[in-house]
């Protein structure tokens, strides 16, 4: 996961502050077009601007796989909203206490942890914006984003098993576990299912937590990981 | 005269046509737009801002800088001034063909 950290957020606004100090004082001062003139345009048109657009775009990737990012879209409030819940015992309420996932608890575990992974992470969450502003998920209301918002493919056991390397003595001792290896390894069974660790957000499986509701539309809705 | 060497001098006269000067003040308003986009998308880090800020805000800025880059062409084929003895490609141009002397010197 990226740690760019916020200062790369204050150097854009910097170069775009001292960009735009240059290009208004030009603007306004209109002063000759002299040697000296064109090489404070070349920073102010030049320089300055590509180290913004640079730190800004670094910046940007990182505001992505921040907690509030992916909650800004109404759809995710109720996974938002349980997932911040200090009370909440579902999987994806007791991984977001964890200090280790920050602010990053969605991405942390939605992310795509492949060669590509980062690029095809933000790809995947492309489609989210285009589902959102363009796909109708924009005008649903709660109760229908809950029933319609759903995983596009089953949960991947990888990204548990990037903390959870299952090869430690305690993970093995468990008798559940030593039965099922070889199903959790190939994704056969869910480290998030009932019976085993339960749902990641159990509110959207229906009043009891363990069925998954079926569509209003009759058909599979679009997706919601990253 | 060929068809190349007609739309060589067709695109030199539409630049010295333009002001350098008029020019860089496009690409500064332009690059403005360009960067209020993209600190837009750090004080405001929500979906849009920062799809925008990524795409149609560096789209903005290199085409200001682009601007730029122009208006030093036409600075470059000009000369130094437009006078008869100003050097650079302005007075190949018109030592080549006087009667379409674009410059406007004498």
């Amino acid at each position: 996961m990226p740690h760019a950290g916020p200062w790369l957020g204050y150097v854009a606004l910097a170069s775009a502050l001292i960009a735009a100090i240059i290009l208004v004082h030009f603007l306004l001062r209109r002063p000759p077009l002299d040697l000296r003139t064109k090489l404070m345009l070349l920073l102010g048109l030049g320089v300055f601007p590509t180290i913004t657009a640079a730190t800004s775009t670094v910046a940007g990737m990182e505001a992505t796989t921040h907690r509030e990012f992916c909650g800004s879209c109404h759809t995710m409030d109720d996974h938002f909203g349980n997932a911040t819940d200090p009370n909440a015992q579902s999987l994806a309420a007791r991984h977001t206490r964890n200090p280790f996932f920050g602010e990053e608890s969605c991405y942390v575990c939605h992310a795509d942890y492949g060669m590509f992974g980062y690029a095809l992470t933000k790809m995947g969450g492309m489609k989210h914006v285009y589902y959102y502003y363009l796909g109708g998920y924009r005008g649903l209301t709660k109760e229908e984003s809950r029933r319609e918002v759903h995983i596009a493919k089953p949960y991947d056991n990888t990204n548990c098993r990037q903390c959870h390397t299952t090869t430690a003595h305690v993970w093995r001792s468990v008798p559940d576990h030593q039965a099922m290896a070889a199903q959790v390894a190939s994704n056969r069974v869910s480290c998030a299912s009932p019976g085993c660790h339960g749902y990641a957000h159990p509110f959207s499986k229906g009043p009891d937590g363990l069925g998954a509701l079926p569509s209003a539309s009759g058909h599979a809705a679009a997706e919601h990981t990253p | 005269m060929s068809l190349l060497e007609r739309a060589r001098r067709t695109l030199l006269k539409r630049l010295q046509k333009r002001s350098v000067v008029s020019l860089i003040r496009l690409a500064c308003w332009v690059a403005l737009v360009g960067l209020a986009v993209m600190a837009a998308s750090i004080v405001y880090p929500a979906p849009l801002p920062v799809i925008f800020a990524m795409s149609v805000g560096q789209v903005i800025g290199i085409l200001a800088f682009l601007c730029y880059l122009l208006s030093i062409l036409m600075d470059v084929v000009r000369g130094t001034d437009h006078a008869p003895i100003a050097p650079g490609p302005a007075q190949r141009l018109r030592e080549a063909d006087p009667a379409h002397d674009v410059t406007g010197s004498v």
